[in-house]
């Protein structure tokens, strides 16, 4: 297999489960080497966004990755961390991939969790493991989730543990339930 | 240049120390797209306060933030300060498009750095859309079809403002040429 260069660097267009094209950025070619980033750069920036995260009282798991490819929190779940996905085509991929908006206490893992401010939607993240106060029927004691913090790097967190720029987790949504895209 | 004038620029540097800072720039580091940097930009208390020092003296205010964001890209890591310009940017688009313009070209040429080409472009873009129409008057215009990526980023008076300095003085173009220059190398 030849991995593509940055230099040619040609995103393909994305579709949905029902075949609807997702939208990706608006401006495509700036994903070009010209402006692409290192993985030195990304470790700096990581870095610094994690000491204030501690600084808040914050902390998470483990970095998974620092990788310099351009992707965003909507590609990396939706896209196999190959797009830029913008996170106002969310509610549409939900929409056009069958997921359902569901309660808190049904989250499990490979769910979707949605970070909002001001109503607005700011961020996503997968959820990859759910504890539960008894077992599989108690109250859920904790959420950890996946997510990509802007260009920066790859995160495993505490569902509550991200930069407040990035907003709170409010919704919660999962394709298992409807069994089908709308 | 009055006392309000020069008040105004000893107020600026304060602002420049604020958002050239590692704090603020990791607050927009992590963030998912460009909707949601214009909507945080929106909605950050420094910026709102950044803007609204410039209506002591539109003028002087877009000339010295025009200069600071040439002097951020001359530096040699400017990379570092990918969103300080973003922010300025944005700034300047809200007080004065045509400066905002012309910087913005400027950063379009710039490369490691990506939420501030991300910002020139939508600024080029916008600009040059509203130069297809010739009624450069029309602020009806403006209202209408400003293309909302940023929810309420552009209150009515700072739109007007941005109007009515669009079509900057010769004075102006000549410093911020003179700028240009110095920072061009």
């Amino acid at each position: 297999m030849t991995l593509v260069s940055f230099d040619v660097d040609i995103r393909k267009p994305i579709y949905a489960r029902s075949g609807a094209l997702i939208q990706q950025t608006d401006f495509q070619d700036l994903l070009h080497a010209r402006i692409a980033q290192t993985v030195e750069d990304v470790q700096r920036r990581t870095d610094i966004v994690l000491k204030d995260l501690s600084r808040n009282g914050k902390r998470i798991s483990v970095v998974r990755s620092c990788s310099s490819y351009l992707y965003n929190c909507v590609g990396m779940i939706f896209a196999s961390r190959r797009a830029w996905i913008e996170i106002n085509e969310i509610y549409h991929i939900f929409r056009e991939d069958g997921f359902c908006k569901i309660s808190f206490d049904k989250l499990s893992v490979g769910d979707i969790v949605v970070y909002t401010s001001d109503m607005a939607p700011a961020h996503v993240g997968l959820v990859t493991t759910v504890r539960r106060t008894d077992g599989n029927y108690g109250k859920i004691s904790s959420v950890e989730v996946l997510s990509k913090w802007g260009r920066d790097a790859e995160i495993l967190h505490p569902m509550h543990s991200v930069p407040s720029t990035l907003g709170t987790a409010s919704e919660f949504w999962s394709e298992k339930v409807s069994g089908g895209f709308a | 240049m009055n006392s309000g004038a020069r008040r105004c620029l000893v107020d600026l540097h304060k602002y420049f120390c604020r958002i050239d800072s590692q704090e603020f720039q990791v607050r927009y580091s992590v963030l998912s797209g460009f909707s949601s940097l214009r909507r945080t930009l929106a909605k950050d208390k420094t910026i709102s306060e950044l803007t609204v020092i410039a209506q002591n003296d539109i003028l002087n205010w877009s000339l010295a933030v025009c200069e600071h964001i040439y002097k951020l890209l001359a530096e040699s890591d400017s990379r570092m300060y990918d969103e300080s310009i973003a922010a300025y940017l944005y700034c300047l688009e809200r007080i004065d498009l045509s400066a905002a313009y012309k910087v913005s070209r400027r950063v379009l040429h710039m490369g490691g750095i990506w939420w501030s080409l991300w910002m020139s472009r939508y600024i080029v873009k916008y600009v040059e859309r509203i130069q297809e129409y010739s009624d450069f008057s029309s602020t009806e215009y403006i209202n209408t079809n400003y293309k909302t990526g940023d929810v309420g980023a552009m209150d009515n008076s700072l739109r007007r403002n941005a109007l009515s300095t669009k079509f900057q003085t010769a004075k102006q173009d000549t410093v911020l040429h003179s700028v240009e220059l110095a920072f061009a190398s």
